[in-house]
């Protein structure tokens, strides 16, 4: 207790020094929790799109929607394979869809934007029973009518409810706005697939996403599919497929996150221990003084340490504490992976907090390590004779 | 004098010098990385011909335009010759070692993108096999292919197993418009097989490439193609070729903002770094300050000390930081890369006159403080002054 005083005091006494010291940790800290925020809410962003229960049916050999092409009799056979949910008014749980980007430019800034579209049909959200229409209606089915995404509707002006898209030679009006619990699905427009595939000359769908009875059923399901020579399609697990679909941004974020944490740290740790090292040339006359009046080298030892860990400590409360305030911003970027816009957000866990501040008290314990061992072993004599360093 | 003075000033605490510059290396070596990070985005833009004009589906980039439109585009005055191309989705192996491969009108190819290096022999073999593939060296390195080997690619846009045949390995005069991690193919090739394997894919194209005749206006041809496509049902987005992939780069604003603002907060932890070394050395000094003063010294000559150590420092930081550039910059070229082909993160002179220019201004700014609490110091204070 008394030590902890003491060292609280010290770090007081040189307030100027302390505040820069903290300032640096505590921006170490900060760049160190945003990234995880970062990463963690694209992952949170890309795993969430989809239901587990969920799986889609891409053509043999596409890697995304929009290299697939299923025609309508294949998924007519398709959805009707057992293990798919049967919907109380008969139907199946099985949705055709063509999936699309569109360059539309940004009002704000006048850069152009590649936004998704999604031809779908009401089934859809029987499937995904995760999104939820919060403004407006459902599009009436063969009409050009569309409802967006809620990031959609952030960052088009004018894409918001009530207004008119075009595209395609075609007006589309937003008649809903819908939520998908910050999934990718929140970055794209849905509506009517036939509208859809006459506008844009297809005759064939992009994927068909099934819902099965329940999550373990898939494996077998997938093995049965792949396996049939008169299908040629391969069957992934909904949040799988979306998961693997921002692996380029996911690994700059942590690369580049990686990287910075660890050159600031050790510069950090440079920081700690020029702050602590001049703290113990400082008081050398103070230390002889505690060394008579009996404390041993433990002690001293102890008092640096604690001084140290304690910046430490409130360096990582401090960078923390910023980060917390980047807390549900979200970014709108293109994502390399499809080329469409996808909005993610930076998201705080408790974990962050703990990882976060644990890191700022590590690089408090390895800054003060050698300026406090310096100081324990300063002979008492020397220690007394000397005015200031 | 003064210099001499400043000089023994600055290395009068060994440890705590090398703990200062050690710090700062650390914060210009993360500067200088996210700097590279930005250059090569933005490397591409840059480097564009300023001849070639890219023309798209106005709708998307991942729609396709009609073949026919080729022609069309060869009547528009101005235009020399007109290119076209499209994405060749392959996937060698696994997902996971998938690579840029795209099959091109080999009528035209070389012709439109003077940047490929290729020796005449290896040029020839590969214009007269149809099934034949040129890669760019990086992506032979990364693999280990050579000239005559046969590779076994999945399609992924292209339906079907594809066995190409290596017939030149390339390099490119400017790596940072045309890559050398990709591989091409015919387009007459990859067109023939679609008739059996995606019939309603026949015939289209992902992009046309429109060189420019000398002495045109590209602004003009620009207007001039999509004005041929206007109200047609496929309409065309033309730019030149330095507009289009500066528009890409721009998709990732936020992104680069972030990147942008990260690389701000940068200076301000070497400032506070350097701030605290300083005051700390200023204090200890107090006195000796206030002896100077007695004996004659000027508050502008302490400021020029003061000044002057800053920015030494500061300078040591950054040469030190930048020496770790270089490894550090490979290291991370190759883990964002993460098993596909490396990005070039060139180390420009641009590069090395920002990082300095930043710390000598950050020198500058560090020493501001000190050195205004010791003009305002009269010498009686310093003389007084208790470490």
């Amino acid at each position: 207790m008394l030590w902890s005083v003491y060292s609280l005091r010290n770090l007081w006494a040189r307030r100027v020094t302390t505040l820069l010291t903290l300032s640096g940790l505590g921006l170490v800290v900060f760049v160190f929790v945003a990234i995880l925020m970062l990463a963690h809410g694209l992952e949170r962003t890309m795993g969430r799109t989809g239901d587990p229960a969920n799986a889609i049916l891409l053509s043999k050999g596409a890697l995304s929607e929009i290299e697939s092409s299923l025609s309508r009799d294949q998924t007519g056979v398709l959805a009707a394979q057992p293990d798919v949910v049967t919907l109380e008014d008969h139907q199946v749980a099985a949705v055709r869809e063509i999936a699309l980007q569109l360059t539309l430019r940004k009002q704000d800034r006048g850069s152009l934007a590649s936004l998704s579209v999604r031809g779908s049909s009401p089934v859809a959200f029987a499937v995904r029973p995760r999104v939820r229409i919060v403004r407006g209606r459902a599009w009436q089915p063969g009409t050009t009518e569309v409802i967006v995404g809620s990031q959609v509707a952030r960052q088009f002006p004018e894409a918001r409810l009530a207004e008119t898209l075009r595209f395609g030679r075609r007006e589309w009006t937003v008649v809903g706005i819908f939520e998908a619990e910050g999934s990718g699905f929140d970055s794209e427009v849905w509506g009517d697939v036939d509208q859809m595939m006459t506008t844009f000359h297809r005759t064939a769908f992009s994927s068909m996403t099934l819902r099965l009875a329940d999550t373990e059923v898939l494996p077998a399901f997938k093995a049965r599919l792949e396996r049939d020579p008169r299908f040629k399609v391969s069957v992934k697990r909904e949040p799988e497929y979306y998961e693997g679909k921002a692996e380029g941004l996911a690994r700059l974020i942590r690369v580049t996150g990686l990287f910075l944490t660890v050159v600031f740290s050790v510069g950090a740790i440079l920081g700690a221990t020029m702050t602590m090292s001049a703290s113990v040339a400082h008081r050398t006359t103070e230390i002889g003084t505690l060394r008579t009046l009996g404390f041993t080298r433990g002690h001293i030892l102890q008092a640096f340490m604690l001084e140290s860990i304690l910046l430490g400590l409130a360096g990582g409360l401090l960078g923390v504490a910023g980060a917390a305030l980047l807390n549900r911003v979200t970014i709108s970027t293109v994502n390399w992976d499809t080329g469409a816009e996808l909005a993610f957000g930076f998201h705080l866990t408790p974990g962050m907090v703990g990882e976060g501040v644990l890191f700022a008290v590590f690089m408090g314990l390895i800054g003060g390590l050698v300026p406090a061992a310096r100081a324990a072993r300063l002979d008492i004599v020397q220690a007394l004779g000397e005015r200031t360093a | 004098m003064l210099v001499r003075l400043m000089l023994r000033n600055t290395v009068r605490r060994p440890v705590r010098l090398a703990l200062t510059i050690g710090g700062l290396a650390m914060v210009v070596l993360a500067f200088g990385l996210l700097r590279l990070t930005l250059d090569e985005w933005h490397s591409g833009a840059k480097a564009a011909a300023n001849n070639r004009l890219i023309t798209v589906h106005a709708m998307s980039d991942s729609l396709q335009l009609p073949l026919a439109y080729r022609e069309r585009i060869a009547l528009i005055p101005g235009v020399q010759l007109v290119h076209y191309g499209n994405v060749f989705g392959v996937e060698y192996r696994d997902a996971k070692e998938s690579f840029g491969a795209f099959a091109e009108h080999m009528g035209t190819f070389f012709e439109t993108y003077p940047e490929i290096l290729l020796n005449e022999g290896d040029r020839l073999a590969f214009l007269k096999d149809r099934g034949g593939c040129i890669i760019g060296w990086k992506l032979a390195a990364r693999f280990g292919w050579k000239v005559g080997d046969v590779i076994p690619l999945k399609g992924t846009t292209h339906p079907g197993n594809w066995e190409l045949v290596v017939r030149g390995i390339f390099h490119s005069s400017n790596p940072a418009i045309m890559g050398e991690g990709e591989l091409y193919v015919h387009w007459q090739f990859a067109n023939e097989r679609l008739k059996s394997t995606a019939p309603d894919r026949v015939d289209q194209v992902g992009w046309y490439v429109a060189t420019t005749a000398p002495g045109m206006n590209p602004r003009n041809v620009v207007e001039a193609i999509d004005a041929t496509f206007a109200n047609s049902f496929a309409e065309t987005r033309t730019e030149r070729e330095q507009a289009y992939i500066a528009g890409w780069v721009a998709r990732s604003g936020a992104l680069l903002e972030a990147l942008d603002w990260l690389s701000g907060v940068m200076n301000g932890i070497a400032a506070l770094v350097l701030v605290n070394a300083l005051a700390m050395a200023v204090r200890e000094r107090t006195r000796e300050y206030g002896v100077m003063k007695t004996l004659g010294f000027q508050p502008r000559h302490l400021v020029t000390l003061v000044l002057g150590e800053s920015l030494l420092v500061a300078l040591g930081g950054a040469v030190a930081g930048l020496g770790l550039l270089y490894p550090a910059a490979r290291l991370y070229a190759v883990m964002v890369a993460g098993g596909k082909t490396v990005g070039t993160y060139e180390i420009t002179a641009e590069t090395i006159w920002l990082c300095l220019g930043a710390m000598v201004l950050v020198g500058a700014l560090a020493a501001l403080w000190p050195a205004v609490r010791l003009s305002r110091m009269t010498t009686l204070e310093g003389l007084r002054h208790r470490g």
